[in-house]
């Protein structure tokens, strides 16, 4: 698409503007600041890649000569990087560089086309879009209603699939601020979850419109609206006239109830859909009885799932209004959770009747100022009398964002790429555009590429590859002494970044070396950062706004209560320690070492695992430091990684000896026989961190713990048997493998406490048994005792806080170590 | 303050090594720097990369070093506690001349239940509640006039905690350690310790916002006994002899890697990273490990949960930690609408005696001096008798609504006079009436006992210049010592 508005027509908007001057701000100075002019088209001599033309204008100003280019091993991993967030692998691997045909050039440009035809360029690129729509799956600190939103994830998916399809980036804007009111399929109205999923704040009406200004707004423009809800901006062209006529708009717009939310795909039938639509039809039909039963003369619609709950609440009384929202909350819930229910896309629309803003007052609601249109912020608009004239105006709101003229959009989309692909922006403050953003030093690149970016239909994959075309991103990262004392920071781009992976490459690529990633595209969100840990990539995980776990906070997920163009990068020790000793990465390192365990040498499974995870070979150093290591390492002596050993077997009466044997199988929760219970031999013996179930015969359940000290101990514990049929349970403690000090019998719901106090030393065994007599059905039991040592306030041992799964064996360790290096974190 | 068991300034480079070696930004100067002197860069990469906690000299010498925040989380009484009104005693039972709006209907003037006496040289009047705490009298500095925006607690805890009641803002502890960072590389710089849950606002409280992640709070319940269940990722799943040969390993293959890769520090500063990690495990188990301590200070501070976080936060502050916040409980226990004067009783002996021990051990270290203590909640009560309300309390008709429009708030050490009362309430306690303390004034005087202009503490976010008391606040000079 040409660009049809150059300077002259944007200078003669300014030329035009209305009298009205924000308090402080001096026009001039806004009318000639760099990036509120249209992008300017510049000279070039056609030789080389006008990336690196206009790139050498600086650097031959500063004298710097480009480092050589990258081997094809560092950029194939770097494209892949950049691109998917992924490791290449397998096929795409092998293929790439044994194809070395053609000129380093030409050979780059297949690798990048195969990586941006991955579906998996969606899943990498949303994730960067997703941190400047601020996006979560809940609603933030909110106790009115559900936590979740439960149709977040189409918000998701939309932008997923929308940068794989390539669809341009000025209709990628438009549809999220107005989809509803275009002529789109229904689908398409997910986009609308740009508006719609942002913090709560307590369902206060003008701060979830202070939000959705703000996000607009920062987000295509790189404009700030936050400080002009109570007064005039201070170095920007921006006032308070301008932030409630774009109040008016949002004011003008209302979210659908969450039954009316438009449908945009259905499951196929199946007997879990068919099951679904029962139990929902079920609940509607509740909801209906009840309103029938309140309300004279309530009609039942045709359709049970249809709803006019507006009508409805204006009819029931308080106390009513509260049982029948409960009974629709019901619904609602069970059509946000269940996989089987029908996608709705989380949208909005025009309000019947739009309201006219007025200005309140230092940003005080009720403090009601003068009267203002809708309208686009005066100093960016294309006619300064021209105000939004249809319904709310968001659909004109969302063109004025788009428009060709617009000089802000192309720049600060055509920045943040720049960001992604190379590894630092052009302009220092992707988020801010305004007066207080210095000019780039490369600013004609800038405007290169903003033209690159309108001139080629919006493509933005198009933009990917354009920069990436260049000699500059073929660089080596690796900086030499002259660079590194005349331009530290590489504002020159005359060697490429290194980049260190974020949270979600750095995991996704965890489980491609574990071979655990699901690639599997969109869907409702998971919580990755809980056992089991599901092995679905980083994006799906679930994103809790209020009290985000600390898995993410600890590798700089960025606050998801505002637009975050650019996420802080730290190196903690918190980070390390979730590394050496989390669950998640020590089943990680032990899946990668399982994926190798088929190379029967030695040699060779080192060569696998360095392969798996560096994809490379060891060096020879490497590989006797390799051996050393897994010579030196302590055979798997240890169950556990804890101080209970988890097994089962019988207590012997007559020889009154214990017969244990560990339980082979650790699920992520639970120690069993193996993978499916019951099992051949054990049947249904298993342990978790509460309790557990006895086998038949001779298999109890056994939890050991081994005293580390002399002590006398105090062992306390409730054993219970939850379930109210079958028969009982007999628990028994044996000391020292020789005698039982202590033994109860638990009939079906039933409990006991199981205190007693028993003398030690250390290396003695103290075994918890629980037998079945007769028939093992029903007898799951709870038992999680507690050994305090006598006068000491702090437990020797908890079964419960102290469960915990298999240590990790020679081959895993070796596979963390790799897992942990800075090779694999940082890309070259 | 106090020994480290390792100097962070020798883990890391120096800031001349670190502008020559990796060509730090003017953001990389601010932060190593004074802080907000140069503002940081929005989102600045690697910057932030070299060790953020590491210990910065702020924009002026503070006296105080260190910030414990004692939050009695649901609003105590000053009434009750420590302003004594014998004019609102008198009125018992009858209409005050003055009524303001609080959040739910009041009453009649409702007189304190509670004995108050003359305590210390200094004759500071406590109530029978604090008999303990007001043996301390000497050492506090009592603000009578302090006053909020809005009587509802979501709000006023943000405010409190946060300078601001609505939007998403950075907490005080993240911002007193972005501006110094923390003296203990093995323990986080800002710890948030509340037993048995979160009070209201959840996270909020502590949140770094725009800040970068690690200068958060790091949430500790102290409901648990066991030091492994308060630190996260602690508890090492692999013996020690293994790990080490793990890091052994992992520091060849890091080096090598780095021959290569010659003049980026951030290599280096991840390496280091494990081998800070490595130490943290021992250490931080240890901080918060109260089993160690001798006999006779754990029966200083006495049993239960609040004499436990009181001493783990002495542990801490000993050990470098720069800010640390202690709630009461989960919710908002002091929230007594009704039945003030029995829950009041409760909820002072959980904690007059650990409080009080904690101020008289940290004096004993010599550590007072330099730590800022500051007790209050997000705001006090009305003097008048809270009416039923339905849906809303009992009806009991014995315990007092929110009130922001004046209430109590007392600091000790880090530089504050003590045995001093500043500003008083209106005869029937309602509202700060001389020497009003807004919320943001006691922000500003708290930077500026650390060493900060709380104007000039800043952090460039979204285009603009964002600070903890926005544009309010006025350092209180007359409670400096």
């Amino acid at each position: 698409m040409p660009v049809r508005v150059p300077a002259a027509v944007l200078l003669g908007v300014i030329a035009l503007l209305p009298a009205a001057v924000p308090g402080g701000v001096s026009l001039d100075g806004a009318r000639s600041h760099w990036a509120f002019q249209a992008p300017k088209r510049v000279a070039l001599s056609g030789k080389g890649h006008p990336v690196d033309e206009l790139l050498a204008i600086r650097q031959n100003e500063k004298g710097l000569t480009l480092v050589p280019e990258a081997s094809r091993e560092v950029l194939l991993r770097r494209a892949w990087h950049v691109i998917t967030g992924l490791q290449p692998e397998g096929g795409i691997l092998a293929g790439a560089l044994s194809e070395r045909k053609g000129s380093l050039p030409d050979w780059s440009a297949r690798i990048v086309d195969e990586a941006l035809a991955s579906p998996h360029f969606g899943e990498r690129w949303a994730r960067h879009w997703l941190d400047v729509a601020r996006y979560a799956d809940t609603k933030g600190y909110d106790f009115t209603a559900g936590r979740l939103f439960p149709f977040a994830f189409t918000y998701r998916d939309w932008v997923v699939r929308s940068l794989n399809e390539d669809l341009p980036y000025d209709e990628f804007l438009r549809r999220q601020v107005a989809a509803d009111l275009m002529d789109v399929p229904v689908r398409e109205q997910a986009a609308l979850g740009f508006l719609t999923l942002g913090r709560r704040y307590l369902n206060k009406h003008d701060l979830i419109i202070a939000d959705r200004i703000d996000v607009t707004f920062r987000s295509t423009m790189g404009l700030t609206m936050q400080c002009v809800r109570c007064h005039d901006h201070k170095s920007d062209p921006l006032t308070m006239a301008d932030y409630y006529g774009l109040y008016g708009v949002f004011d003008s717009t209302e979210e659908l109830p969450e039954g009316e939310l438009p449908v945009i795909s259905i499951p196929e039938d199946s007997p879990g859909y068919r099951k679904f639509r029962d139990e929902l039809t079920a609940r509607a039909n509740a909801a209906h009885d009840y309103a029938a039963e309140k309300i004279k003369g309530y009609q039942r619609p045709s359709n049970p799932l249809k709803f006019d709950r507006k009508a409805a609440l204006n009819k029931l009384n308080q106390t009513e209004r509260g049982k029948y929202r409960g009974l629709l909350a019901k619904l609602d819930e069970l059509e946000g959770s269940s996989e089987f229910a029908p996608a709705r896309a989380m949208a909005v629309r025009d309000r019947v009747t739009p309201r006219e803003p007025v200005i309140f007052e230092r940003g005080q609601l009720g403090n009601r100022g003068a009267r203002v249109p809708r309208a686009f912020p005066a100093f960016f608009r294309d006619d300064p009398d021209r105000i939004f004239k249809r319904g709310s105006g968001r659909l004109e709101l969302a063109q004025q964002l788009t428009r060709p003229g617009n000089p802000l959009t192309a720049r600060v989309c055509a920045n943040r790429v720049w960001m992604h692909v190379m590894g630092s922006p052009l302009v220092a403050t992707p988020g801010d555009f305004g007066l207080q953003a210095q000019e780039p030093l490369h600013a004609a690149l800038l405007d290169h590429l903003a033209l690159h970016l309108m001139e080629h239909r919006w493509s933005v994959k198009a933009l990917i590859r354009h920069i990436m075309a260049s000699r500059a991103w073929r660089s080596s990262s690796v900086s030499d002494e002259n660079l590194a004392g005349n331009d530290p920071e590489n504002r020159y781009y005359a060697r490429s970044n290194r980049q260190r992976k974020d949270l979600e490459s750095w995991r996704d690529t965890t489980l491609q070396a574990s071979g655990r990633l699901d690639r599997k595209l969109g869907g409702r969100p998971v919580k990755i950062h809980a056992a089991p840990f599901p092995g679905r990539r980083t994006i799906y995980g679930l994103i809790e706004r209020q009290n985000t776990p600390s898995f993410f906070r600890i590798f700089d997920f960025p606050d998801t209560s505002q637009p975050v163009v650019k996420r802080v990068s730290t190196t903690t020790p918190n980070q390390a320690l979730y590394l050496m000793n989390s669950p998640f990465l020590h089943g990680e390192a032990r899946a990668t070492a399982e994926a190798t365990a088929s190379h029967g040498g030695e040699k060779e499974r080192i060569l696998a695992l360095y392969q798996r995870i560096l994809l490379r070979r060891p060096s020879p150093e490497e590989l006797v430091r390799a051996r050393v290591f897994l010579g030196s390492a302590e055979q798997g002596v240890r169950q556990s990684a804890g101080a209970w050993s988890y097994g089962h077997g019988r207590f012997s009466r007559d020889s009154q000896r214990v017969d244990f044997k560990p339980l082979p199988h650790f699920t992520g929760k639970a120690w069993q026989g193996g993978p499916k219970l019951p099992d051949r031999e054990t049947g249904w013996v298993h342990w978790n961190s509460q309790g557990g179930h006895p086998g038949h015969g001779d298999h109890a359940a056994i939890l050991r713990w081994v005293a580390p000290r002399k002590a006398t101990v105090r062992i306390s514990g409730e054993l219970s048997r939850p379930a109210g049929k079958g028969d009982a349970v007999r628990g028994l403690v044996v000391a020292g493998n020789e005698k039982v000090v202590s033994e109860w019998t638990v009939k079906p719901g039933g409990k006991v406490e199981t205190r007693l106090v028993l003398r030690v030393v250390a290396g003695q065994t103290v075994d918890f048994l629980v037998e079945s007599t007769g028939d093992e059905s029903w007898d799951g039991f709870q038992w999680a005792p507690v050994i305090m040592e006598e006068g000491g306030e702090l437990p020797l041992a908890e079964a419960q806080a102290g469960f915990s799964g298999p240590a990790l064996d020679r081959w895993p360790l070796l596979a963390q170590v790799l897992l942990l290096s800075n090779e694999f974190l940082y890309v070259d | 303050m106090s020994h480290h068991a390792l100097n962070p300034r020798h883990l890391f480079l120096t800031r001349r090594q670190m502008l020559s070696r990796c060509g730090m930004g003017m953001a990389g100067v601010a932060l190593n720097g004074v802080p907000g002197l140069v503002a940081a860069a929005e989102g600045d990469g690697p910057a932030m990369g070299l060790n953020p906690l590491a210990p910065r000299r702020p924009q002026f010498p503070g006296k105080a070093k260190a910030v414990i925040h004692l939050f009695m989380n649901g609003g105590p009484s000053h009434l009750d506690t420590f302003d004594p009104k014998p004019e609102l005693t008198k009125l018992h039972g009858q209409e005050l001349p003055k009524m303001l709006k609080t959040e739910r209907p009041t009453g009649a003037a409702f007189k304190s239940p509670f004995k108050f006496s003359r305590k210390g040289q200094c004759g500071l009047e406590v109530s029978e509640l604090f008999p303990q705490v007001g043996d301390m009298a000497d050492e506090l500095c009592v603000i009578r006039s302090m006053h909020a925006d809005v009587p509802n607690h979501e709000p006023s805890l943000l405010l409190m905690n946060c300078g601001d009641g609505r939007l998403v803002r950075p907490a005080m502890g993240s911002w007193v350690t972005y501006g110094l960072g923390s003296e203990n590389q093995n323990l986080p710089g800002f710890v948030a310790m509340c037993p048995g849950g979160y009070p209201i606002q959840e996270t909020q409280n502590w949140q770094s916002a725009f800040l970068p992640g690690t200068f958060q709070g790091t949430y500790v319940d102290t409901k648990h006994s066991d030091p492994k269940k308060l630190v996260e990722y602690i508890d090492r799943k692999t013996g020690a002899g293994e790990q080490r040969r793990q890091l052994d390993l992992l520091r060849q293959l890091n080096e090598d890697h780095q021959r290569e890769r010659a003049h980026d520090s951030r290599l280096e500063a991840r390496l280091q990273s494990f081998e800070l990690a490595y130490r943290m495990q021992m250490e931080a188990s240890d901080a918060f490990d109260i089993s160690k301590e001798p006999e006779e200070i754990r029966k200083m501070y006495g049993k239960g949960t609040q004499a436990r976080q009181m001493l783990i936060t002495r542990r801490l502050i000993e050990r470098g930690v720069r800010f640390v916040q202690v709630w009461h409980g989960a919710g908002q226990p002091w929230d007594n609408h009704d039945d003030l004067e029995k829950n009041h009783r409760k909820l002072a002996r959980e904690c007059d005696q650990p409080i009080a021990a904690l101020l008289k051990d940290l004096k004993m270290r010599g550590l007072l001096e330099e730590t800022l203590v500051m007790w209050g909640g997000e705001f006090g009560r009305t003097p008048t008798v809270e009416m039923p309300k339905k849906g809303s309390n009992a009806g009991k008709i014995n315990g007092r609504d929110h009130n922001h429009y004046g209430f109590s708030v007392w600091l000790a050490g880090g530089g504050v006079k003590g045995g001093h009362v500043h500003g008083s309430t209106d005869p029937y306690g309602f509202q700060a009436e001389d020497k009003p303390v807004h919320v943001h004034d006691l922000q500003a005087t708290i930077l500026h006992l650390l060493g900060f202009d709380h104007e000039k503490l800043t952090y460039r976010y979204s285009g603009r210049d964002f600070r903890l008391t926005d544009v309010h606040g006025k350092v209180v000079r007359e409670l400096l010592a």
